[in-house]
């Protein structure tokens, strides 16, 4: 079989090139005049009925709900201990009259997961007597958003709701249903409540396992 | 001695206040529930509710107050999937409701059943609200009045939504609507026709107010219904507009040598959709009028938006100086006068020049390449 020549080898470059600008010229133009996209289906004939029904859910989830204070004493120095879960900071003399906490990081983290907006009550079985003892003990909450945005006030609209009590505050633990938030939003992003914990615990105190419940009751608006 | 034993003793011992570490959530699915159901004698109304627990058991309640607690019942709960319950809600009144009347509401909700365990421990629970109505032995209403805003010369259609939550019906309900100016003098006055009215039924009554000879502005309503003999007075407002656009912000500051992006802020006042809208600028310079139009848009009713024109300020000395903006819609016209400030051009605009210029001279190289390549081609020799 013969060579084939340089001419005709730039020859065929050139048309090649010519081809291929020609084609892409052309396919770009014709994309451009389907106008609704490339599809196989006649979009402009097609009739159909669809019928969805989205059921109304409320839910809210603890996504974070390991506080951990781990196990200790009251320094012989000191009257109490007071420790807090506090990411923004609060009273606390861990390091000085707390032998053996380890102190806790985070507090719980609730999440509305449903597909309603909804109130947040919060509620303990004991107050600082019943859960902790002694003289003078403390058991507190501070509510705040986990994410910007995450609670509203439903009668002035956007804005924190947060029930005024709580709101960045640290308050007695309430032991009846007590709102925290006025409407916990849904939206992702906009849907987390932190709740610091805050305890105080004297050399008096009761000893041994202790133990309260913390209630969230989420109420559909 | 025994200060110091007491203390040694405190030494020892230990607290635990640790956190269930598992999962806590709760969800409780459900239908439609209406805003409220009105109390009538042998009325029976069900509500079906899916809880789950998440991989844990929950328990369903609900809650009412001792006078609605009768009426209520819940269903055995019946598992249908993993941590799955549905249970179902009726409320049934009996011939002779005696709870307390007015709005009342019954929680229905589901809780997690929880180990208490040690620590602090967190606990879900999830509800929802069903409102009832228990009606008022004697007449009585409740009633929401609604306005609407208008261009000039239209007809105003104000309604009065009206619930009769007294036990006896209402014979003759009338709504008649007074309107006021600033200084609140009644100016005009329209009335419905005559209606009557059910207990525990709901109704608009519709008011159309004629505005012909009324000036655009804002006016204050009352609303008065009238029902068997009783009169109930409700406020409101409304808004009369008229066919303007006004321009509320434009770009303040362009740049010499290049062309620049102009916008225009403007807000429409008329109480209605405007199809074509555009703006024509022009900044008068000593050397030259520098002109542009934007793009031609549509506004909603009562709205604001921005329309972008792009000036070239080639060739123009820095400086401050008059703009003159001319909107054109629907068959209007209105102009705004300020001035604008022509700044020396900045780094950016000629960053922005010079990577155009690399670009292009980039697009010419290979292009030259590329005819070279063949020239080479076609004259090398076999």
């Amino acid at each position: 079989m013969a060579d084939i020549s340089n001419k005709t080898l730039a020859v065929l470059l050139v048309l090649t090139i010519a081809v291929s600008l020609g084609g892409t010229v052309i396919s770009l133009g014709k994309l451009r005049g389907l106008g609704t996209g490339v599809t196989g289906f006649d979009v402009l004939n097609a009739y159909g009925n669809i019928s969805v029904y989205v059921e109304s859910q409320a839910a809210i989830n603890f996504t974070t709900n390991a506080t951990n204070f781990g196990t200790g004493t009251v320094h012989e120095s000191c009257t109490s201990c007071t420790m807090n879960t506090s990411w923004t900071g609060g009273a606390s003399n861990q390091a000085t009259c707390c032998v053996g906490f380890s102190g806790a990081d985070n507090g719980l983290v609730l999440e509305n997961t449903g597909n309603r907006n909804v109130t947040v009550d919060l509620q303990s079985n004991k107050n600082a007597a019943q859960f902790i003892g002694g003289t003078n003990p403390l058991f507190k909450i501070n509510v705040t958003e986990g994410e910007s945005g995450s609670c509203d006030n439903t009668t002035s609209g956007p804005g924190s709701g947060l029930g005024a009590t709580f709101n960045n505050t640290w308050a007695n633990v309430p032991t009846a249903d007590t709102e925290v938030c006025d409407r916990f939003n849904i939206d992702a992003g906009n849907d987390e409540l932190n709740i610091s914990i805050s305890v105080t615990i004297p050399e008096n105190s009761q000893t041994g396992s202790l133990q309260a419940t913390i209630t969230a009751t989420a109420t559909a608006i | 001695m025994a200060r110091k034993r007491f203390l040694l003793i405190m030494m020892f011992i230990s607290l635990f206040i640790i956190a269930s570490d598992s999962a806590l959530s709760i969800g409780l699915r459900t239908g439609d529930i209406p805003r409220y159901i009105v109390a009538k004698p042998f009325g029976e109304h069900s509500f079906t509710f899916i809880a789950d627990g998440f991989g844990r058991d929950v328990r369903p309640y609900f809650i009412a107050d001792p006078d609605l607690e009768g009426y209520v019942s819940l269903s055995e709960a019946k598992v249908v999937g993993p941590s799955l319950k549905e249970f179902t809600v009726t409320i049934r009144f009996p011939e002779n409701i005696t709870a307390e009347p007015g709005m009342r509401e019954i929680l229905v909700g589901a809780e997690e059943m929880i180990d208490e365990g040690k620590g602090i421990v967190p606990k879900t629970k999830v509800q929802y609200r069903v409102n009832i109505y228990i009606l008022y032995p004697e007449k009585y209403i409740d009633a929401h009045f609604s306005t609407q805003n208008v261009n000039e010369n239209e007809t105003a259609d104000f309604g009065v939504e009206v619930s009769n939550f007294g036990v006896p019906d209402i014979k003759v309900l009338m709504v008649t609507v007074d309107i006021f100016n600033s200084t609140n003098d009644r100016i005009k006055q329209a009335e419905s026709g005559l209606h009557s009215l059910k207990s525990g039924e709901t109704d608009v009554i519709h008011v159309q107010l004629d505005t012909t000879g009324m000036k655009a502005g804002t006016y204050n309503a009352t609303a008065n219904v009238y029902y068997d003999g009783s009169e109930l007075p409700l406020d409101g407002s409304f808004r009369i507009g008229h066919m303007k656009v006004r321009v509320v912000n434009y770009t303040q500051a362009i740049f010499a040598e290049k062309i620049n992006r102009f916008d225009v802020e403007v807000e429409n006042e008329w109480n209605g959709k405007i199809d074509s809208i555009l703006a024509d600028i022009t900044i008068a310079t000593p050397s030259r009028n520098l002109t542009a139009r934007t793009t031609t848009e549509s506004m909603g009713m009562l709205s604001k938006m921005i329309l972008t024109g792009f000036v070239d300020a080639d060739g123009i000395e820095p400086g401050e100086y008059p703009v003159k903006i001319e909107l054109f819609y629907e068959k209007d016209k209105s102009v705004h006068r300020g001035t604008v400030q022509i700044l020396k051009p900045s780094i950016l605009a000629a960053a922005g020049n010079l990577w155009l210029g690399i670009g292009i001279a980039v697009l010419v190289l290979i292009i030259i390449l590329t005819i070279i390549n063949v020239i080479i081609l076609l004259k090398r020799k076999k």
